[in-house]
This record gives C-alpha cells, structure tokens and sequence, in this order.
C-alpha cells in the first residue's frame, strides 16, 4: 500500500469550515458544497496540482487545489470530536496522534495513512484563516439556519485519492482490497454485462454517475440498480480519477517496456516480476480488473469485444498504452491465475434475515463485521461523526456480540457432543467384550468391588489393566469392559448397568443423529423461505381476502392443536415404549451371564 | 434480531454504557439482566452491546446497553462510544480497591467527552456477595458517590442478582427525566444539549 502526499489531498479541505460546522449539526447538504466549491475554484486555481480530469466535477478540483497547499485534518477533527472547545487546532494535535497509534496497532495497514495526516497537520496555523472566511462565506451561502454540513465525502471522498487510501476508506468487508464501487461495477458487470453488446461501449447517464459518485463518496449505499452502462462508466470514471496509473508512474516505462519484448516467455516473465513490485492494493485491483476484461472477452460472441477493441477502449483510462494492456490480457490468465472473481456479500445488518447456521458462516460474517466496525471506529476518530454513524456504530457492535454468543453455543454443543461420542466409543468396546465373554478378565484392577459407581471413571483408563491381582476384584476386560469374578454377588448387577448403559447410548445417539437431520431441514427451508419469499406473499394475499377465511383459521387452529396434542401423547409412548424396549434387550442379553 | 428492531420503532431508546476496571463484573452485570445468566469464567471483552426491549414504569422503553473493555488497550475507541451514551454505570468492586480507586478516572473521562456534569450517572459496587471479602467500606464509596455531585451508589451482586434490575432502570430513570427536562427548556441551551434531544428520534 502506498500513500504519498498527492493521494490525500481531498482529506485536508475545509478544516476551518469543518470547525464552526462541528459545533452544529450536520444534516444532508451536498448542494452547499457545490457552490462553495466553485468558489474555492477561483481563489486556488494556481495552486492546484493534480487536477488532471477536465471532465471532473468542479467540487472535486477544488478540494484537490485546497488540499495542496493546506492540509490539516486531523486537528480538526478533533475539534469535531469536542464541539465545545474551538480553539487552536494545535493543541489538540496530540491526543489525536496518540489516538491514531492506538488505532494503528488494531489496523496495521492504516499506519500510512496517518502517519502522513500527521505530517501535513503541522502546517494548520497558516491556512486556518483562509478557511474561516471560507467557512463564513460558505455558511451564508447555504443554509438560512446557519446550519452547514460536511460529508465524510467532500473530506474524505473515494473518487481521486490514491487506491491505498481508496480501499482504506471504502473496504470490501470480505478482505478483497479493492474499492468497493469497483467490486460493485465488476460484480454487475459479471452477472449482467458479459452478453451485453453495450459494455464499455457506451456510457451511462451524467446525473445518475454523479449521484453514484457521490453516494460512494460518502460511504451511502445507493438503493437503485446500477446498469451496464453506467457501471462501465462508473468504473472508467473511478479508474480515471486515480492520481497515478494502476500500474504507477515509477514503474509503468518498464510495464510498457516489457510489453515490447519479443519473446512472449519473457513477456510473462518480466511482467510477473514488475507485478511482484507493485504495491498490494495495485496487484489486486489489476488482477481483478483483468480477470474480468479476460471474461469480457471470452464473450466476444455476444458483446463483439476482443482484445484489441477493448483495449482500444479502455487501454487510455487505464494510462497504459494500448500493447501493453494487450499484453496484460493476453498472460492474464497465468498472470493471475490465484484470482477469482467473486461477488460481494455485504456485512448484515440487523434488517436482513438471520440465515447464518454454521459456525463457519458465522465467523465469516463477523471478520466482516469486526471489518466495518474497525471502518467505523475510524472514520469516527477522524472526526465524522455524525448520528446516523454512531447508530451504526452500536448496531454493528450489537450484531458482533450476537454472533460471537452464536458461536459460544455451536463451540460448547460442539464439546458436549465431542464428549459424548467419546464416551459411546468407550460402550462400544465395552460391548464387543460381552459378545465374547469366555475372554473375559485376564486381568485386574484395583477397583474395590463395593463401588460400581466407579464404573465410568474406570471406563475412561482402560489403560489401567496391568495392576495386581484379588479375585474379589473388579476385571477389566482387554477393550475395557468392567467385570467381578463370576461368583461375586454382583457380577450380574455390574453386568447389568452395562448394558444398560449401552442400549441408552444406543438410544441418544439416534436421537442426535435425528436432531441434526432436522437441524439440517431446518437450515435447508430456511433457505427456501428467503429464496422464495415473493411467491409467498402472493399466496397469502389472495386468502386473506377470501371471506371464508377467518372460518377456515378457526378450522385449521382447532384442527393443530388436537393434533399437536396427540403428538405430544404419541411421543411419550414412544417413550415409554423404548424404555420398556431397553429392559426387555437388556434382560434377553443377561441371560447368556446367567449360567 | 431483527424483528426486535423492527417492532419498535418509535418507543424510546435509552443508550447506557458500563464502565469500569476489569475484572470488576461489567459484562457479567449485563449478561445477568440481559439473559439472567451468571458467568463464571472471566474473558476480557473487548466491546459489546445488547438492545432489550423493557418496560419501564408502564411505558415500553428499548435499552441499549454497551458494555466496554475495562482495559486501557481498548481506550481509542472507547471514546466513540462513550460520545453516544446517554447513561453510564460506574461498575467497581468492593473487594478490590484499585478497582475502586480506578472510578474517579472513568468519571472524569466520561464528563470530558460528555462535557456534562449532570449526565446520568451511577456508580455501582459490584460483588456485595462477597461482603467477607469486602476491601473498600461503604462509607468510603457513600462519600465519593456524594462528592460527585449526589450521583446514586448502589451495590450490586451480579451472581445473586441482587439489584441488578434496579440499576439500570434507575438510570433509565435519570435518562429519561433528563431528556424531557432537557426538551422543555430545548433552544436555548448549548449544543450540547440539543445533541441530545435529539436522540430520541432513532434512526434504525
């Protein structure tokens, strides 16, 4: 990962702004920071650096030019924290520091990224000014209230910053380290573009990509369906928007370079290496982005997109020229054969249906989670919070705590299953031992005969055999079976228990393996129930309007609860009946002790 | 946990945080009103929190309680969630008087992220079953409790259940007269203030 000082520009805008506003509240209102945008354009447009994009949007360019010149973030996020003080933002630089390594030592990979906030901090005192008549200006503009709104967006925004910084700020919380507007438009774009004869071919509506742009700016989930072509433009416009090419100005020469070599093996080669060197979040974004376009293309049939048209497309957006990018199709599959493009699932949230049964989809959805609430905690800690945030925050924490109690119970119902099938494979060998009872006991233990109720402890130490010698002693048979000498007056007592023991074991173990077929059924309908929801709701509304029905309700009731009365007879029957069972096996297997 | 959420929309939500040293029975307060169960093994935590829907003096309130590492590990974001907590229970225990000691600290930390001196607030000796064992006097915990500004000390037993009900819906209580205290006399107070009027209206 890396994050040099031109990725962040965007994080450092408008603290004089943010700091008045901080003391507010903050509600919706992308439009003022349109209009104090443009204003901003004309004060800073020299000092603007990177603006690369014309056909970027105005708010953009000018919270880049802001953030070259003046780049404070997080002193001003603190004042976000505690609205009350407003003072010099120096004096609170460090608390935050401090906050900020704490938090680094949970999220390794953010480290960068602060570490360069913490920098640029030290030059605040100079631009606060500026931005304090911006703030006024900005406010008068706005709302009447006097109430002005930053969104984590227009400070912290998607489109533009290094990937490092993107994928910090917008995680796939499936530990793929791509921006997730790009998993999203490569999601769709798998599942509904690859026959498309529209894909990156035509482009999407403006309004609707600057909307999108904006929702992914500022970590919203947008509700509407993308569309072939507005994820192809969404994802042109993000890869666009980057400040270095994906394969980085450092080592893109010698990308092209190696596209240029002859000898295809060494293409391969070179590439492979050069790939190697790339920082992580790049390898993953070009090893998705060309899994894809490899799958673009293999249905050319359909979408009549090779690879040399397609890289005529796209090979610009990506600022590589357009051999090179043929090349890299060309060794995707080997290039990236560790990848697999897969759809993304977001964390739950308490709304969506509670389908999660194994543990190991339980642990899953809570690394995701763990992975938004650290997401949260640090947008937090940078200063944005806002209600809606910390609503988030404690439904996220929530959520985690239910999960983790899940699987406590699957961990114990798993000991206590694990203990209970040691304890059958201890009857079992019991049991083989009385089948053939000639070869009972050649040997002792020191068992007083008095106590059968040390039977189970002895039938967890089977090992113990090789001690001492007393007929009046409890025998241990080869497999553990327990056993008195034949004249004792309990040796059919012992035996007894035994067998017992055993013809319950028996019992339990074929109620468990019923319950977890049932606990399977369970998990299988479940399933069916969400997969098939709208049928159902079809179903139930036309009997809910057939005037017969509440009669038939009241049919139906009285009907289940006989029925659920003769059931719980039934099962107690089948209760008694296998007791009675037991006893009758057990005395038909006493009589080969008898004489 | 779902359905809970969605059925109760619109009754009030009342967010407590317990505080406190490790050790000193925070989670296990809270499993023991959550799900009247006792733990006996410790295990650290790190954060949780858990919504109960309860009634309050007749009325159907929603508590939303979260439960915080003792440790200071953990103290970063500790701060994010002691911002949104409208109530807070100052858990030590009586037989450990670092424990105890440890309170004055918490208290300070929550009044400086909360800038509030009033804010609903109780400070709770947990572990009164071990009475023999018992390390910090009652006076002691009486006087800071009354040092504070007459915040309400309360001894608890989480393994008995002895007046774990009680603390949290006495603080419920506080929150909630403190919220209408604070709508009544809404504009012209602090921000501060109006923060947390607005919790009411809860976004789900």
């Amino acid at each position: 990962m890396e994050m040099d000082d031109s990725s962040s520009p965007d994080e450092k805008e408008f603290p004089g702004l943010y700091e008045k506003n901080s003391s507010k509240n903050k509600k919706g209102g992308g439009e003022e920071n349109e209009s104090n945008s443009s204003e901003n354009l004309t004060l800073k447009k020299g000092s603007e650096k990177k603006d690369k994009k014309s056909k970027d949007k105005k708010d953009r360019q000018s919270y880049e030019a802001l953030g070259g010149e003046s780049e404070e973030d997080e002193p001003e996020s603190r004042l976000f924290r505690s609205p009350s003080k407003s003072k010099k933002s120096k004096t609170f630089k460090f608390p935050s520091s401090k906050k900020e390594k704490r938090e680094k030592s949970q999220e390794p990979s953010k480290d960068t990224a602060d570490g360069t906030k913490d920098k640029k901090s030290k030059d605040d005192p100079k631009s606060e000014k500026k931005k304090l008549k911006k703030d006024k200006k900005s406010k008068s503009n706005v709302l009447p209230s006097g109430e002005t709104v930053f969104e984590l967006g227009d400070i912290q925004p998607i489109f533009g910053v290094s990937l490092g910084l993107a994928v910090e700020r917008s995680r796939c919380h499936d530990n793929v380290k791509i921006p997730l507007v790009v998993r999203n438009c490569i999601d769709y774009l798998q599942e509904h573009g690859l026959q498309s004869e529209q894909i990156y071919k035509t482009e999407g509506i403006k309004t609707r990509l600057m909307h999108l742009r904006k929702c992914y700016n500022n970590r919203e989930s947008q509700d509407e369906e993308l569309d072939v072509p507005t994820a192809c433009s969404l994802l042109k416009a993000y890869l666009q928007d980057l400040p270095e090419p994906i394969l980085t100005t450092e080592l893109i020469t010698r990308f092209e370079e190696a596209s240029s070599l002859p000898d295809v093996s060494k293409q391969a080669v070179e590439l492979e290496s050069l790939i190697e060197q790339l920082p992580k979040c790049n390898q993953i974004l070009l090893a998705w982005l060309s899994r894809h376009f490899s799958c673009v293309i293999d249905h050319e049939k359909h979408n009549k997109l090779n690879a040399q048209s397609l890289a005529v497309l796209l090979s610009p957006v990506l600022q590589m020229s357009h051999r090179l990018m043929i090349t890299i199709l060309c060794h995707a599959e080997t290039l990236f054969a560790d990848v697999e493009l897969h759809k993304y699932v977001p964390p739950i949230t308490s709304t969506s249906p509670n389908l999660l049964e194994t543990p190991e989809e339980i642990s899953m959805e809570l690394r995701k989670q763990e992975s938004l609430l650290s997401q949260i905690h640090s947008e937090m800690n940078a200063g944005f919070v806002t209600k809606r945030r910390e609503e988030e925050l404690w439904e996220t924490q929530r959520i985690i705590t239910q999960l983790k109690r899940k699987l406590r119970t699957f961990e114990k119902r798993h000991d206590s299953m694990q203990k209970s099938m040691d304890t059958e494979a201890v009857e079992e060998a019991i049991d083989f031992t009385l089948q053939t009872t000639e070869t009972v006991a050649p040997t002792e233990t020191k068992i007083p005969q008095d106590i059968p109720e040390t039977i189970p402890e002895q039938n967890s130490q089977p090992s113990n055999n090789e001690t001492a010698v007393d007929i009046n002693k409890v025998y241990v048979a080869e497999n553990g079976f327990m056993t008195l000498h034949k004249d004792h007056p309990e040796y059919l007592n012992l035996i007894r228990l035994q067998l017992e023991n055993q013809e319950l074991m028996n019992w339990k173990q074929q109620l468990q393996a019923r319950i977890s077929v049932e606990r399977a059924e369970c998990v299988r309908l479940k399933r069916l129930i969400n997969s098939e929801e709208p049928q159902n709701e079809v179903v139930t509304s036309v009997n809910v309007d057939d005037p017969e029905y509440g009669r038939l309700v009241e049919q139906y009731m009285k009907e289940n609860s006989l029925l659920e009365q003769k059931r719980i007879l039934l099962s107690k029957e089948i209760f008694d009946e296998n007791i009675s069972l037991i006893q009758l096996q057990v005395d038909l297997a006493m009589k080969q002790f008898i004489h | 946990m779902s359905k809970k959420v969605n059925s109760s929309v619109g009754a009030a939500l009342h967010k407590v945080i317990m505080v406190g040293s490790g050790g000193v029975g925070k989670s296990a307060l809270t499993l023991q009103f959550m799900y009247d169960e006792f733990v006996e093994d410790y295990e650290p935590t790190k954060a949780d929190s858990y919504r109960k829907k309860v009634v309050l003096d007749g009325e159907e309130v929603q508590i939303d309680i979260l439960d915080t590492a003792g440790q200071e590990d953990y103290a970063a974001i500790r701060d994010n969630y002691f911002r949104s907590g409208e109530g807070f229970l100052c858990v030590f225990s009586i037989t450990d008087d670092e424990s105890f000691q440890a309170t004055q600290e918490f208290r300070e930390q929550i009044l400086r992220v909360k800038n509030d001196e009033n804010i609903p607030f109780l400070l709770v000796g947990n572990k009164c079953d071990l009475n023999d064992k018992r390390k910090v006097p009652l006076s002691e915990c009486q006087l800071r409790a009354q040092q504070w500004g007459g915040v309400p000390y309360v001894e608890t037993s989480a393994k008995t259940r002895e007046n774990v009900d009680k603390v949290f819906f006495d603080l419920m209580r506080e929150i909630r007269s403190r919220k209408t205290e604070d709508s009544s006399k809404s504009s012209s107070r602090t921000k501060d203030k109006s923060k947390r009027r607005k919790l009411k209206c809860t976004l789900l």
